[in-house]
């Protein structure tokens, strides 16, 4: 937790939790960490600043929309917005909103696939790639992006994704990349792509201290990068063939899937010195020990993902849903999340409300030239077949 | 109380075997949509799930799991048995309570929350860490999270009770005057052990077996917790099926085989028992007739 000395700049956010936050890309978080986090917040004179400046966002919200209805039900992942959001909506507006969480998108789908549309959520947060299949399901609502006004606050490179063009269902909520961490002192070569990483997770003294995300899409990209092969590939034998390179060039190297290396602390205590990882998280490790580690968005490409808001088909509180969404595209709204989740939102200029000096944020706001180099992956019809590969390359790492 | 136990099968054919037939009814379905996953389609029955799910990877992780649930399963055989033989033989009866009380003590508190216990007991700078450090044993880090060995650690620790209560009510009945008459003909203690005590214990032996046994190998939330990408066991693998695979149908065809599979087994414990029962008796009516012949 650190504090930003006093500026003039009224709605600038003076308190940011980036030091060793626990919470990263959905999902962890230290309940006494987080505890401390907030009474050390809530007994300081910016604390107070800052509740009013998001209470000022959320009734002009719900000005804008006009007449709603009284709740508001959010269907997330766990942990992924910071409590002062929901906290200052409810006391502006008196709504109370109802959260319900779940921990991947196939959880999320098959809950409403199963409801079919009574499932009684307002409002989802899919990952961009399951957009696509969401909608063909009948599980989304259209936007009507004229009830959105602060839509305008978005910046237009995160629009318009090849997953939901012309953003028809999705408003971005934030976004981050996947590359790799290491631990400099361990391995003393500088390390640039994907291929660096496989090389470097056969050295010796790096063996059996490598881990990966425990996601499928991302583990067999880095086979796939390395081939030139396109991520979003249904081509069966080229997929076999990208697994079967990671079964023998990494599977034996590997110590654990592990989707937060940097926040739950395998990289800090040494039992990695190689991760592939999300920004987010690499972070997380470079804020506890910054000189030790090395955080690298690989060549030749690497992913960006985008989780989404929503508006879940059968919602019954949609006007409700248009001023929270208006409200969370507040510039200082936005700011707020991003000192909870540690990702960037893509909400234009949303630097200008965040501490000047903040650390490691070079691993957080990417340069266009990154930019230009990162993709998407886009569920298809290859999918059963990849969980399969996927099945297969941890039986590999188990025997 | 007849009704009372017309009441349980009602309720066991309700929430357990009803689950099971949806189960089986399942595994010979076909998941449709964009993506060939999601809910389960009934159109069209075959046994493809099957035919997968016998695929690789499953062999190789279900080599693993057996391996894992045999090596644990005789692990807690080894310690629950002198625990049990002194709960049953060495203590009176008020002190054989009380123990036997703490023996099922750690079931009061949740799995998890004991699973995640271990977790930070074994984490690589945690509680034994500190503990070996303070002793003047200088390691950088503990290294046992998310192996095979901390699979291990689980099960054992998770099953071991299991293994103790069936032994220590055998051990209980032996009649006392059957050691005091082997003793009397001059058996030593080891051979009274050996041919009249430990034959008598068999069947706690096999029932505790079973017990530990089946459940060890379809367990799913040890091998997730404790093992990592490393311990890997055939649970998980099926569990991975209904929820990031969103594949019903496999998920429920692995299932069956697992259940089919387990059902062999205890099948092939029980005719292992009866058969020796079986020659047992023979040999021993044969010598008796024998006997009486001359």
């Amino acid at each position: 937790m650190t504090m930003e000395p006093d500026n003039h700049d009224g709605e600038r956010l003076r308190i940011l939790a980036p030091a060793g936050h626990p919470l990263t890309r959905r999902g962890f978080i230290s309940l006494a960490a987080a505890g401390a986090g907030a009474l050390m917040m809530s007994s300081t004179p910016a604390f107070a600043g800052t509740m009013n400046a998001l209470e000022a966002a959320a009734r002009k919200s719900l000005k804008q929309i006009g007449k709603t209805t009284k709740s508001l039900y959010l269907y997330t992942w766990g942990q992924y917005d910071n409590p002062t959001t929901f906290s200052a909506w409810k006391s502006a507006t008196g709504i109370p909103i109802q959260i319900g969480s779940y921990d991947s998108n196939e959880a999320l789908i098959a809950k409403l696939e199963l409801a079919k549309g009574t499932a009684g959520y307002d409002i989802i947060v899919p990952t961009g790639g399951y957009v696509p299949e969401m909608a063909a399901k009948g599980l989304l609502m259209p936007l009507d992006k004229s009830k959105i006004p602060n839509f305008r606050n978005l910046d237009p490179s995160l629009l318009n994704f090849p997953w939901d063009r012309g953003n028809k269902y999705t408003v971005p909520k934030d976004f981050g990349t996947t590359g790799f961490i290491y631990d400099k002192t361990v391995i003393t070569k500088k390390l640039h792509s994907w291929q660096d990483f496989v090389d470097a997770a056969a050295l010796p003294q790096v063996a059996g201290r490598v881990s990966l995300l425990d996601a499928p899409d991302n583990v067999l990209a880095i086979a796939l990068w390395i081939e030139g092969v396109d991520w979003n590939t249904t081509n069966a034998a080229k997929l076999r063939a990208a697994n079967a390179y990671l079964i023998k060039k990494l599977a034996p190297y590997v110590k654990n899937l592990d989707s937060y290396p940097g926040a739950t602390g395998g990289l800090v205590d040494g039992s990695y010195v190689l991760s592939q990882a999300w920004n987010g998280d690499a972070r997380a490790a470079l804020l506890k020990d910054p000189t030790r580690f090395e955080w690298v968005i690989p060549t030749p490409k690497s992913e960006i993902w985008v989780d989404n808001w929503a508006l879940a088909k059968g919602a019954k509180n949609v006007d409700t849903a248009y001023a929270f969404l208006n409200y969370v595209l507040d510039p200082i709204v936005s700011a707020n999340e991003m000192t909870y989740t540690g990702y960037n939102t893509a909400v234009k200029n949303v630097k200008n409300y965040l501490p000047k000096n903040l650390p490691e944020a070079d691993v957080i706001f990417l340069t266009a030239a990154q930019r230009k180099r990162l993709e998407s992956y886009i569920v298809n019809s290859s999918y059963n077949l990849r969980t399969q590969l996927y099945d297969n390359f941890k039986a590999a790492i188990a025997s | 109380m007849r009704g009372f136990v017309g009441l349980t099968y009602t309720w066991f054919a309700l929430w357990f075997m009803a689950p099971a037939a949806i189960m089986l009814v399942y595994s010979f379905g076909r998941t449709a949509g964009l993506t060939q996953r999601g809910l389960v389609n009934l159109h069209h029955l075959g046994l493809g799930n099957f035919l997968q799910a016998l695929r690789y990877p499953t062999g190789t992780v279900l080599v693993i799991s057996i391996e894992n649930a045999v090596l644990a399963t005789a692990l807690c055989g080894l310690i629950a048995y002198p625990v049990a033989y002194f709960i049953a033989r060495k203590l009176g009866p008020r002190s054989r309570v009380i123990v036997l009380l703490l023996v099922v003590l750690p079931f009061w508190t949740d799995y998890l929350l004991r699973m995640l216990g271990w977790r930070i007991f074994l984490s690589p700078l945690g509680l034994l860490y500190g503990a070996l450090n303070a002793l003047g044993w200088h390691v950088t880090y503990i290294s046992i999270l998310d192996t095979r060995s901390a699979v291990m650690v689980g099960l054992v620790y998770n099953y071991l009770p299991l293994f103790i209560l069936p032994l220590a009510v055998v051990l209980e009945r032996i009649d006392s005057q059957l050691l005091q008459a082997a003793d009397d003909l001059g058996a030593t203690r080891w051979t009274v052990f050996r041919t009249v005590t430990f034959p008598m214990s068999m069947s706690g032996v096999v029932a505790g077996t079973v017990l530990v046994f089946v459940p060890m190998l379809g367990d799913y939330v040890t091998p997730t917790l404790m093992g990592g990408a490393r311990g890997l066991m055939i649970g998980s693998l099926v569990a991975s099926e209904f929820t990031e695979g969103q594949n019903w149908s496999l998920g429920a065809a692995m299932a069956i085989l697992l259940i089919l599979l387990l059902v062999a087994i205890v099948a092939m414990a029980w005719l292992f028992v009866t058969g020796i029962r079986l020659v047992a008796f023979r040999l021993r009516s044969r010598a008796l007739a024998r006997e009486w012949a001359t």
